[in-house]
Parts: structure tokens; sequence; C-alpha cells
């Protein structure tokens, strides 16, 4: 039957070219753009390596410190968050499996005494930064735990990195310089992509070879300074409640022996959802307001192409209605006929959500070097001459495929419906006699 | 005429209701964008108050102690400063250059800088009369030779920079801190209380300069031009080369020249060339940063998403709905309209049609306007309040409401005669005799 449906289907579509035509760009317009909206979530959220272990990673980067004697000083001040910070109430957790901090700088990669000064994007990272991400070294390995104790000069950097600069990938061993200070290569990786913000860089090195990584500043209680990022990566999702418990202890610790300034986390450590929107550092990201927000975007994009196609739906079903009148004067029940109605027009709608996705993906490869940075209040600026790709896994998946589906059945139901219902409410006289109108 | 359309409306009420909705829908949704193009335009149409076509920023940065290529024998205060010296001297005599200034850039002293810092100006006999402006620290008179904050009197920048504002304690205000701080009366001679970094202090307005916007799309913004600190060893990074090259240069050929040509040169002593930007693109680097240019684009994709959507909407329905009425046409036809006459009936109906869509579309735009919901996280002003005495027409709310909504109105007006008249024209074009065949 439903064979039939698709048959006859078919041959409607090309009876009807330019209704067909319109109805499927129609449909393909309202599938495409929340087609990007859920590329670029995915890859804002989902597990992609080398950011395997997102759904189990809670990121705090920022802290806000309000004055204890509000009489003396009668501000707050936020920012960063500083290495003292960090080493007092995040790297000595016990619940989670791991914690990463992350510093980030760019500055000149060259070779020793080169002209040839290329800008590089730099993360000062430490050891457990290669165990919670999934780089894939294609030569040497990480610094070892003993080269981050000791802040030596050690670097890893991405293979177009070493390819610029030693034409060959093979320089394990020799000298690069960042900032122009030499470091010693240790290992190559395969280069990330820009899209992936927590491991896209051309250079890693132990934070601990920075100069002045652990300064602390007098003001604020020495809690705010230069870092951009902390990882920790807990046993199980199911374990963030207990992780935020140890982290809010430690932080009710710290402002009980606190003398001038108190440390308020804003609701950090984060969830990958809610840290994709944070921004600011003195006011943390209202998700009850967030939700609704992207739930009532979609609705709209994809309500203002479906009530179009409500409208063309109801004039073709009039021009149907003799063919309806027969079916029923025969015997068919109206359940029967709507259904009939909605599988025909699914084809459209498939037609229209295939089409919708190859557009969606077309937007993505056009738009590739900012779409991402869409709806953000604050956005780095892309260095020149940065490549920026997508990678098949991103844009082909289960996850983005089972949207489009159901995004199509919605978009089916919203513009059908109303429609067939209300065209098959008529008598079978009534349909039979419009035909020869 | 218009009587016979709204019957032939009202018959066919069945199929207009769908692209009714969506026309009302789209009314409030391009009224929306509508509003946020029309205060970002008016606000751009303002003058800058500051001109930054074939200006420059040259940073320099410092070989340190624990570099490969640190000289220690430069190392010493004194020569430090000589070959800061020499550093500038050959940008001034490099070619296509006018003026080059050591400039100071801490905290949005230079146009387009994401930093700002702003400061109280008080009047001295009426406290209350207080405004925040932002400060601008400025190092040399060359500052307004290359960026051409110009006096509101004469519009000159040569004459206000000779004035010398290290000496007598003075500063140099814009307009909107003159109109603040002291009403209608000049400013310039009087006192005001400031705070320029040094404390809170009496100093003399010496000049009142054009009003200044902070970024392209706000209005302008306060501002006061105050000495910056003197450069030395210790705060060489609050500092920059900014330049003016002669009219007519090309920016891609001078920045690809200057890499080319000047990296050697500017290797002098432990100074060495970190990097050169015009101010185009300083401008341009803030607004991404600030998510601006990505706030246009996304409204211009979802513009053309909507009138696609109409488009597409009014060809749709027309075109199905004229096919019905062949026969009426043909009938119409048979009795001496002329294919212009039926093109002009049917455009003319989906004019109606959207002209009725907007009378609940306008109320249901007056009540986001009330509710004052289309607020933005940015500097730009989008709040429906009417400012009191503003010289500024976005700033009346009910002038603002009937201008943008006037707007929307003639513009997806143009969207739908168009759209209607690929099936009017498609329609008209049918001969009587086949049209009437099918009755």
């Amino acid at each position: 039957m439903i064979k039939q449906y698709f048959k006859q289907a078919w041959q409607l579509l090309k009876q009807n070219k330019l209704f067909s035509a319109i109805y499927i760009i129609g449909t393909a317009l309202g599938i495409s753009m929340v087609m990007v909206m859920a590329i670029i979530n995915y890859v804002k959220t989902a597990d992609i390596s080398p950011e395997i272990n997102r759904s189990r990673m809670l990121y705090a980067k920022s802290g806000a410190m309000a004055p204890v004697d509000t009489v003396r000083f009668k501000y707050t001040n936020s920012g960063s968050l500083s290495y003292k910070a960090a080493k007092e109430l995040f790297i000595p957790l016990k619940t989670p499996e791991r914690v990463s901090v992350m510093m980030e700088n760019d500055d000149f990669a060259s070779l020793p005494t080169s002209e040839n000064l290329l800008k590089v994007k730099n993360k000062g990272v430490d050891t457990d930064y290669w165990k919670i991400f999934q780089f894939k070294f294609v030569k040497g390995k990480p610094f070892s735990d003993a080269d981050f104790a000791s802040g030596l000069k050690v670097a890893v950097i991405c293979e177009s990195l070493a390819r610029k600069l030693f034409n060959s990938t093979d320089v394990v061993g020799q000298t690069i310089e960042y900032g122009f200070k030499p470091y010693r290569i240790v290992g190559v990786v395969k280069d990330v992509t820009y899209v992936l913000s927590d491991t896209y860089a051309q250079l890693w090195m132990p934070y601990t070879s920075i100069d002045g990584y652990d300064y602390i500043w007098d003001d604020r209680g020495g809690m705010l300074g230069d870092i951009s990022k902390i990882f920790i990566l807990a046993r199980h999702a199911s374990d963030f409640d207990a992780v935020r418990n140890e982290i809010n202890n430690r932080v009710k610790t710290f402002n009980a022996q606190a003398k001038d300034w108190k440390l308020d986390l804003l609701g950090q450590p984060d969830t990958r959802k809610v840290d994709v929107n944070r921004f600011w550092s003195n006011v943390g990201p209202d998700m009850k307001k967030i939700k609704p927000q992207n739930i009532l975007v979609v609705l709209l994009l994809l309500l203002v192409p479906a009530i179009n196609l409500s409208g063309m739906n109801s004039t073709r079903m009039e021009s149907r209605l003799g063919e309806m009148g027969v079916r029923k004067s025969f015997g068919a029940s109206r359940s029967k006929l709507v259904n009939q109605v909605l599988i025909e027009n699914l084809l459209l709608t498939g037609l229209g959500g295939l089409a919708g996705l190859i557009l969606s993906y077309l937007i993505i490869f056009f738009t590739r070097t900012w779409i991402m940075d869409l709806g953000k209040s604050f956005a780095e600026v892309i260095q020149e001459g940065t490549s920026v790709s997508f990678s098949m896994s991103m844009l082909f998946n289960v996850r983005i495929f089972l949207l489009v589906l159901l995004a199509c059945l919605a978009m089916n139901i919203l513009s059908a419906l109303v429609p067939v219902y209300r065209s098959l409410r008529k008598s079978i006289t009534d349909s039979l006699h419009i035909k020869y109108n | 005429m218009i009587r016979h359309i709204l019957k032939q409306l009202w018959a066919q009420r069945k199929y207009n209701t769908w692209i009714f909705i969506e026309l009302l829908l789209v009314f409030v949704l391009v009224w929306v964008l509508a509003d946020y193009a029309f205060i970002s335009i008016h606000n751009r149409s303002i003058p800058r108050g500051f001109n930054t076509s074939n200006a420059y920023m040259v940073r320099y940065g410092i070989y340190g102690s624990e570099t490969s290529r640190y000289n220690p024998v430069e190392d010493d205060s004194i020569k430090t400063m000589q070959n800061l010296d020499l550093f500038l001297q050959k940008i001034k005599f490099y070619k296509n250059v006018q003026t080059a200034a050591l400039t100071c850039t801490s905290w949005g002293s230079t146009p387009f800088s994401g930093g700002n810092n702003q400061s109280a100006v008080i009047n001295p006999e009426d406290t209350t009369k207080v405004i925040y402006p932002q400060l601008k620290n400025v190092f040399s008179g060359d500052y307004f030779r290359i960026f051409r904050y110009a006096s509101s009197k004469d519009n000159s920048w040569e004459r206000i920079a000779n004035i010398d504002l290290r000496q007598n304690q003075t500063l140099f205000i814009t307009k909107q801190v003159e109109r603040a701080v002291f009403g209608n009366q000049s400013a310039i001679g009087k006192k005001v209380y400031a705070d320029i970094g040094e404390g809170k202090r009496e100093y003399i307005v010496a000049e009142v300069l054009n009003d200044q916007k902070r970024f392209d799309y706000i209005l302008p913004y306060g501002a006061i031009f105050g000495p910056s600190e003197l450069p030395n060893p210790n705060n060489l990074e609050e500092f920059a080369i900014c330049l003016r090259t002669q009219p007519g240069v090309s920016e891609r050929q001078f920045i690809a020249d200057f890499r080319k040509e000047m990296t050697k040169p500017l290797q002098i002593g432990n100074f060495y060339l970190k990097e050169i930007q015009s101010f185009q693109s300083i401008k341009e680097s803030t607004d991404y940063m600030f998510g601006i240019t990505n706030e246009i684009r996304l409204r211009t994709i979802l513009l053309i998403f909507f009138l696609f959507n109409i488009a597409l909407g009014i060809i749709g329905t027309f075109w199905f709905r004229n096919q019905t009425r062949r026969g009426e046409i043909g009938l119409r036809m048979a009795m001496g309209s002329t294919s212009n006459k039926i093109e002009h009936q049917f455009i003319t109906e989906a004019l109606l049609l959207f002209t009725f869509a907007v009378i609940p579309a306008i109320l249901i735009n007056l009540a986001i306007a009330k509710a004052d919901v289309i607020k933005l996280n940015m500097d730009i002003i989008m709040s429906y309040k009417t400012v009191k005495g503003s010289p500024y027409i976005t700033q009346n709310a009910p002038l603002r409401f009937l201008i943008t909504n006037g707007i929307t109105y003639i513009f997806l007006s143009i969207v739908i005669i168009l759209s209607a008249w690929i099936p009017a024209n498609h329609a008209s074009k049918v001969h009587p005799v086949d049209a009437l065949h099918d009755e």
C-alpha cells in the first residue's frame, strides 16, 4: 500500500513541476537553517577527536572577587583565574580522574637566527592534558612528568608548522624558537582544526616553562591571573555533583580564611553545554533563558516555511478534492486518506530535507571561518592564513542524520496535517461537486 | 475595483488564511531586523569625529634577556631610548610616510581600540554637572595630525596639534562633554575637575573638539584628551608608533612593502618590528571581537531567509489560485480586460492582503516596543525609550517606531509586488479562448 502511495506521489511530483520545485525549495530552506544550528551545536558539544571526553568533562575559566570589607572596597573585580587559584582549588581534587590547567598565548615561532617569523598559537599545558585529549602523534611523544616538573623548555608542535619551518616532520630533538626562546621538540602531532578551540594550537609546551606562570598578584587575593582554562575529567558524568561539591568545599575554606577578597566561581565548573555559553567573567550564562531562546529560534525557522507549505498544500488539496471524493464514496476512511496524503507529502519533504542538508553543508563550507563564532558576545579574531576545516565525522554522523529526519517529520506534520484534515472534512457530495467547478 | 478585490479576498479567505498568517509573522520578524538595521545605519552615518584612512599602527617588540637574540650591551636605559628614537626616525623617513609619531596606546587612547577608560569630568562651580567620558592619553601633538580629531570651531587639527597639553594643566574636551558640564556656555578657558591618572585635579579646557565615536555603530561618546605618561624603558609596552601615509597609497601594497623592506632595518638594538596594521583592519578586528560583524551577518542571513519564504509563499499561493481561476480570467479578457489590467488586479490583491496582515502585525510590534525586549548585550543602544533632549531620531521612540515600520512596509511591498507579478504575468498571457475552454 505504502509503495502505491509513493508511486502516486512520484507521479504527482512529476505532473506539477513548479509546485514540486517551490515545495522542495521551501522545505530545504527551513531544514538547512535548523541543520546549520545542529551542526554548530554538534561541533561545539559532542565528543570529537581529540576532544573525545567532553561528555564527562567540567570546565572552569574565571572568577569574581568581592571584598570582605565592603566599607573599605566598594567594587568587585573579575577575570581569568590565576595559577594560585588552580593550585589551591583544582589541581589537588580527589574525585575527578584528572585535572589539567591551560594557558594560551601567541607569538613568533622561528628557527634560531632565522628571519622567517611565523605567528603561531601556543598552549601552555601539563602532562594530564595529553591524557584527557587524544592527540595523534606523528613523531615522538608528549613531554614527561619530569620535563614538566623541572620547567624544561620542550615543545610539541603540529605537523604543518614542522613542514613550514623544517620541510619535514621528522624533527624530534631539533630546536625551535618560540618568542625567540629556544625549545627542544619532543613530539609532532597531527594538526587540530581551528573549530576545536580547547585543542587547536601549533605549539604546546609545559606551562612551567613560561616565565612568571606562578606569579601572584598582591591584589584580589592573588586568585586572578593568566589561566585560560581548567579541564576536569570526571570518572563518569554522574560524578559531576561530587566534583562540584569538592570544589565548593575548597572555595568555602578559602573564603573562610580570606582577609580581603572572597572568591565566587559563579556556578563553575561548567558542563560543556554551559561552558560554550560563558563569555564574561563577571556574570555567568543564564541557561534558563538560553535554552528556550534556542528552541524558539528553531521553531520559528521551521514554522515560517511550514506556514508557506500549508498554504500550498491547501490549494493542492483543493484540486484533488474530486479524487478524494471518489475514494471516499468507495469506502476509504478519513484516517486512511489523511495517512495517504501525509505519506505522499513525506516524499516531497524528504527530498526537501535532503536538499536542505546539502544546502547546510554548503553554508558551513562557505562560512567556515566565522560560522562557529555566530551568536558569541566575544569572539577571537582568526589569524591570517589559518585554514579552517570541518572533518567528515562532524558533518556526516548519525546524530545529524536523525535530526534531519526528525525535522522533516515535524515539517511534514506542521505543513500538511491541518490543510488535509480541513479539506477532508467536506462531505462526499461536496467533494464530487467541486470537481466540476 | 478595490471593492471588487476585497470581495475576491473574502471569497478566497480559506486559502488566504495561510499566507495572511505568514505575512503577519514575517512582518513582525522583518521589523525586528529593520529596526536594528535602521539604528545601525543611522549611527554609522554620524561623522566619526576622526579620520583613520591612510593611518597605520606599527608595534615594536623588545628582545628580553632570556631570548636568544638579546644584546646586553644595548639594554641600558639611555641606549634603549636612543634606539627607540632611531626606530621612529627610520619610519618617519620611509617612503610615502607623511607623519609618524610615538603614540600612547593605553586603554582606548587610539581609535577603534577595544579598551575603554572612563573618567569623571566635573564642573567645579556646580558639582552636580558630571559626565563620564572616555579618557584619551595623548603623547604629542602629532596624535591630532595622524587621527585628525579636529576643533569644533574651525575643523582644524593642525592648529590644535600645536597646543602643548603638558603646559599649564590643559585638556581638550568634545562638544558632548561641554554640553553636559557647561550647558550652552563655551567651555574654552574654563576650569574642570578631572582625573587623568594623576588623581583628581583642576584642568583648564584649552579647546573643544567635534563629537567623536568609540565605534562606528554607536552614538557619539564623550571624550577628553589629556597628556599621557612620558615613555621610559619600563612602560614601552603602552606605546606604539602610529603613522599616516600620503593619500592614495594602497594599503595592501604599503604593508607588504613595509614588512619586506623594513624588517631588517628596524632591528635596532633589542627592538624589532613586531606588527604593522592599518586602522581599518584594527576596526574590523574589534568589530569581530565584539560580535558585531557576526551579528550583522546573522541578521542578513535571517532577512534573506524570511524574504525567500514570503516570495515562495506568494508565488506558490497565487500561482495555484490563478490556475483554478483560469475561467474567471478568460471571462474577464473576453469582456475586454487587457492583460495589464489583470496583472494589476492580481498585484493589488496581494498588496491588499499584505496590508490587512500588517495591521495586527503593527500592534504586535507595538507590544514588543513597549515591553522593550529587543535590547542587545552590546554597546549599540536598542532600548525603546525616548531620551529627552537627544538630537538623534533613534532616541525618539514614537518616531523610530513609525520610521522602522514604514521601512518594513515599503520593503516588503516591493518583494510582494515582484513575487505576485510572476504568476500574474503568467496568468494574463493566457489566450481567452483557452481559458474559457476550461470552463
